[in-house]
C-alpha cells in the first residue's frame, strides 16, 4: 500500500460521516463568517452559549441525538428558534400554540423543504405541541413538548418584521437577571456584574433604546470590539447578547445598540487579555499562533518555515521529534520560545540567548532537506547573548524577554519589576509572580499591582479571569484576577503548573514535588502521567512534552475521555487516582 | 429542488437533472477540485466529469445523500487527473502535502494489496474514523477526504492552525497503530 492508495481508500467513508463534517462547525455558534440570514435559510442556526469552566458548563444538547448533525430548530408563527441550553429549571407550560405538522429531517436524513404555512422542527416530530413557557412572551420563548411527555426549549434568534421595535417588547423582565456575565468573542470571560443596581441601569437602557434592524445586511466578523453578554436568568437559563461592535449586536435578532452601551460594559471588564493559547514552552517550544498574526499579521514567506525546536544535551534542535532535526546552538539548556522566525532559551551558563533562523523557502523544502542533514546553521542570520545570567527561568512574548533568577529578581527586558519572587508566568493581560508572601499581579494595560493571596506560593498557572497558585502547604487554590473568588480546589504540592482548555473544561498540568508528572481536569479528576519527572508541558488539548529526571525527554499527547476509560496516553488508557 | 427531486431526473433520464445539479453543486464539486488540482481549468474539466459520471450513474444507483454521492465522484477524478498530470510534473494543489502527511501512517513495508484488500482497506478506514471523537473525526476528514488545507480548517472550525496540525497528528498516529493492528501495514 502507498499513500496515495490509502488516500483513495477515503472513499470507503460512509456518508453520514462526511456530511456531520460539513455541518459541524456551522452549528456551533452565532459566531459565523457567512452571512447570518443565508445560512439560517439553509441550516437553521443553532444559539449556544458555550462558557468556559468557571461559569459553568453547558451540555452538549446533540450527545443523545443520533441525528445530532441538525441544528435544533422550530418555526413557529414566522419566527425561528433555537434550543436553549442549559434548560430553563421548573419548566412551566402556559397555553398551548399549536401543534407541529413537519419534520424537517427526511427518512434518510436528508434535510427536507420546509413547508412555511405550518409549525416544523429539526427535533419535534409531527403531533408534538408548542407551549407558551410562563413567564415568557411567545414571541420570544416557546417550550414544545414530545409525545413521550419531554419538554424542549427553544429561543427566537430570528427577528424579521421586527424592523423599528425595541427589546423591552419581548425582553423578560429585568428583575429576573441575577448576572451579566461578560466575555469575548472566543468566548473567554472578561468579567462579571451583579450588582443589581447596575443590571437594572444597563438592561434597562438596552431594552428601550436598542432597535431590531434588518437582517439581511450585517457581517458578523468577530472583531476586538466584539463582547458576548450571558445574562442568567431567574430559571437558571442563560440569553445571550452578542455585540458585533459597538454599534450592532444581536439579541432575537439584529439590534443597534444605545449610544454608550458598549463602552458601559467594557467599565466592567476586569480581565482584557484573551485566552489564547500562550505556549512558554520550557521544553518543547512551536510557533505560537496566537502572536503569529495568520491571518492578518506578519508572515515571513509565503509558507511558514518554522518547526518545534527544543533543547537536549546542550543541543537546540528544530525540526519534527520523530523523524529528523537540525542543530541551531550548541549551549542550550532549555527553556525556548518561538515567536515568528526569532527564537530565545537560555543556554548553559544561564545567560538568555537569541537567533533568528530565517529559511528562504517552504516548510516541505525544509523538511526535504533536514531529512537529508543538510547543513542548516547558515540560515541564522542572528546570534547574540542578550541578558548575561545565571537566570533559572525565562519567558518571551511579543518579543518583552522576562527573567527570574536564583536571588529572585523578577526583570523585563533587563529591568526589576520585583524581588523575592519564586514563580512567575505570563498571560495576555500582565504577568502572576508568587512570592513567599503572596501571589501578586502586575496589570499590562496601566500597570496596577495587585495582591491576590496571602500565601506562600509555590508555582502558578494563569487560566484566563482566574489563576491557579500552589501553595507551600501543599494546596492548589484559585482566585480571580481581582482577588475576589479565593478558594483551595485540590490537594496536591506541586512545584510547576500549567493550565490547560482541555476541550474547554479547564485542567492543569502538575508537577509535583513528588516529582510525578498529573494532570487534574476539572479540578477534580487526577491522573498520574508520569514518574520521575523533571518537567511536564501541555497544549490546549494535553500533554506535549515531558522531561524525565535523567534527562530524557519525551514527545508524546494524551487525550482526556473519561466515558471512555479515563486518560489516554501512550497508547493505553489510565484510570484517576483516589482524592 | 430538493435532492430526491433531482435524483428523481436522473431516473426519468431528464436532462434537467444535470444542470439543477450543477447550480445546486456546482461550487462545492468544484472548490473540492480545486483543493487537490490547485488549477482552475482542471478543476473545471473535473467538475464537468462529475455531472457525466453522475448522469451514467443514476439509474441504477440511488444515493440517500446525494451531495456525498457527487464529492467522492469529484475527489477521485480529482486524484485520477492529479495522478497522471504529477507523471507530466503538472500542477498540483494541497494534494501534495497531504499525500506526505498521510505516508506517516505508512510503516517501511506495506502489504502488497488485491483488489478485495483495496475494498477492505476503505471499510477498516470507516471503521477507523467512528472510533475518533466527532471534533477529531471532522478535522480529519476536511484533510483527507476533503482535501482542506489546514487555514482553511482552522477557520471552519475556529481554532489556531497549529490547534489544527496537532490534532492531524494525533489522528495520524492513531490511524498508523490501527492500520498496524489490521495487517495493512508491519
Amino acid at each position: 500500500m502507498n499513500k496515495e492508495r490509502l488516500y483513495e481508500s477515503f472513499k470507503g467513508i460512509d456518508d453520514d460521516i462526511l456530511e456531520r463534517s460539513e455541518k459541524a462547525a456551522l452549528k456551533k455558534s452565532r459566531k459565523s463568517w457567512v452571512k447570518w440570514s443565508a445560512l439560517a435559510a439553509c441550516l437553521g442556526i443553532i444559539a449556544i452559549g458555550i462558557i468556559l469552566s468557571s461559569k459553568g458548563i453547558i451540555s452538549n444538547p446533540f450527545k443523545d441525538d443520533s441525528k445530532a448533525c441538525y441544528a435544533s430548530i422550530v418555526y413557529y408563527n414566522g419566527g425561528e428558534y433555537g434550543i436553549i441550553v442549559p434548560p430553563p429549571d421548573n419548566i412551566e407550560l402556559g397555553k398551548e400554540l399549536g401543534i407541529v405538522k413537519q419534520n424537517l429531517i427526511g427518512g434518510k436524513g436528508v434535510f427536507v423543504e420546509r413547508d412555511v404555512k405550518v409549525i416544523s422542527s429539526t427535533v419535534l416530530k409531527p403531533g408534538d405541541k408548542i407551549y407558551e413557557l410562563a413567564g415568557y412572551n411567545p414571541e420570544y420563548r416557546i417550550c414544545g413538548k414530545r409525545a413521550d411527555g419531554t419538554l424542549v426549549c427553544f429561543e427566537r434568534h430570528m427577528a424579521r418584521g421586527l424592523a423599528q421595535k425595541t427589546p423591552a417588547a419581548f425582553f423578560p423582565g429585568i428583575p429576573a437577571v441575577s448576572k451579566i456575565t461578560i466575555c469575548d468573542n472566543n468566548p473567554t470571560q472578561l468579567g462579571e456584574i451583579t450588582d443589581s443596581g447596575q443590571i437594572q441601569e444597563l438592561l434597562g437602557l438596552f431594552t428601550e433604546e436598542a432597535k431590531f434592524i434588518d437582517p439581511d445586511e450585517h457581517y458578523f466578523m468577530g472583531g476586538k470590539e466584539s463582547r458576548r453578554l450571558y445574562l442568567t436568568l431567574a430559571d437558571n437559563s442563560q440569553t445571550e447578547i452578542l455585540f458585533y461592535d459597538k454599534k450592532v449586536g444581536h439579541w432575537m435578532g439584529y439590534v443597534t445598540l444605545p449610544d454608550g452601551f458598549w463602552e458601559r460594559i467594557e467599565n466592567c471588564i476586569i480581565y482584557e487579555g484573551g485566552e489564547d493559547y500562550l505556549n512558554y514552552g520550557a521544553l518543547y517550544a512551536v510557533i505560537d499562533y496566537a502572536n503569529y498574526g495568520y491571518f492578518d499579521g506578519y508572515r515571513v514567506n509565503s509558507d511558514y518555515a518554522m518547526q518545534p525546536a527544543w533543547a537536549v544535551n546542550g543541543e537546540l534542535r528544530m525540526g519534527w521529534f520523530a523523524d529528523g532535526y537540525t542543530i541551531l546552538a550548541k549551549d542550550a539548556a532549555g527553556f525556548v520560545r518561538i515567536e515568528n522566525s526569532d527564537i530565545w532559551y537560555l543556554n548553559t551558563f544561564g545567560d538568555v540567548a537569541h537567533l533568528r533562523f530565517w529559511y528562504p523557502d517552504d516548510q516541505a523544502t525544509l523538511y526535504d532537506a533536514v531529512m537529508a542533514g543538510e547543513e542548516l546553521s547558515g540560515y541564522v542570520t542572528v546570534r547574540e547573548v542578550l541578558y548575561e545570567g545565571p537566570f533559572i527561568s525565562l519567558q518571551v512574548r511579543n518579543g518583552i524577554v522576562w527573567t527570574l533568577d536564583e536571588r529572585g529578581i523578577l526583570r523585563r527586558d533587563g529591568e526589576q519589576v520585583a524581588d523575592g519572587v519564586t514563580c512567575f508566568a505570563l498571560d495576555p493581560g500582565g504577568v502572576t509572580y508568587g512570592r513567599k508572601d503572596g501571589l501578586f499581579r502586575l496589570k499590562s494595560l496601566d500597570s496596577r499591582l495587585i495582591q491576590l493571596a496571602d500565601e506562600n506560593v509555590t508555582a502558578v498557572a494563569p487560566a484566563g479571569i482566574k489563576i491557579y497558585y500552589a501553595t507551600d502547604s501543599g494546596e492548589i487554590c484559585r482566585v480571580r484576577v481581582d482577588g475576589a473568588e479565593n478558594t483551595s480546589v485540590y490537594h496536591l504540592p506541586a512545584v510547576v503548573m500549567q493550565y490547560f482548555y482541555g476541550d474547554r473544561k479547564g485542567a492543569l498540568a502538575i508537577l509535583g514535588s513528588d516529582g510525578n508528572g498529573y494532570l487534574l481536569y476539572e479540578e477534580s479528576m487526577l491522573y498520574l502521567a508520569a514518574k520521575n519527572a523533571a518537567g511536564i508541558e501541555v497544549d490546549p488539548y494535553g500533554i506535549v512534552a515531558i522531561l524525565y529526571q535523567d534527562g530524557e525527554l519525551e514527545i508524546t499527547w494524551s487525550s482526556h475521555e473519561p466515558e471512555r476509560g479515563g486518560l489516554y496516553l501512550r497508547d493505553t488508557w489510565l484510570a484517576q487516582i483516589a482524592k | 429542488m430538493n435532492d430526491e427531486q433531482i435524483i428523481e431526473l436522473y431516473w426519468q433520464r431528464n436532462e434537467k437533472a444535470i444542470q439543477t445539479t450543477k447550480t445546486k453543486y456546482g461550487s462545492y464539486c468544484r472548490t473540492i477540485a480545486y483543493n487537490i488540482l490547485g488549477n482552475s481549468e482542471d478543476a473545471d474539466e473535473c467538475v464537468n466529469d462529475t455531472w457525466l459520471q453522475a448522469w451514467n450513474s443514476m439509474p441504477p444507483q440511488r444515493p440517500a445523500r446525494l451531495r456525498m454521492f457527487l464529492a467522492k465522484i469529484t475527489r477521485n477524478l480529482s486524484f485520477n487527473n492529479f495522478k497522471a498530470k504529477r507523471a507530466k510534473k503538472r500542477g498540483g494543489g494541497e494534494i501534495e502535502i497531504v499525500l506526505d502527511e498521510l505516508d506517516e501512517c505508512l510503516a517501511d513495508k506495506s502489504h502488497v494489496e488485491s483488489a478485495y484488500q483495496a475494498k477492505e482497506l476503505g471499510q477498516s478506514i470507516n471503521q477507523f474514523v467512528r472510533t475518533l471523537s466527532e471534533r477529531d473525526c471532522n478535522i480529519f476528514l476536511r484533510r483527507y477526504f476533503f482535501t482542506e488545507s489546514v487555514a482553511d480548517i482552522s477557520e471552519r472550525f475556529r481554532m489556531t492552525p497549529n490547534n489544527v496540525m496537532v490534532v492531524l497528528s494525533r489522528t495520524r498516529h492513531k490511524l498508523k497503530t490501527h492500520l498496524e493492528r489490521e495487517g495493512y501495514t508491519v
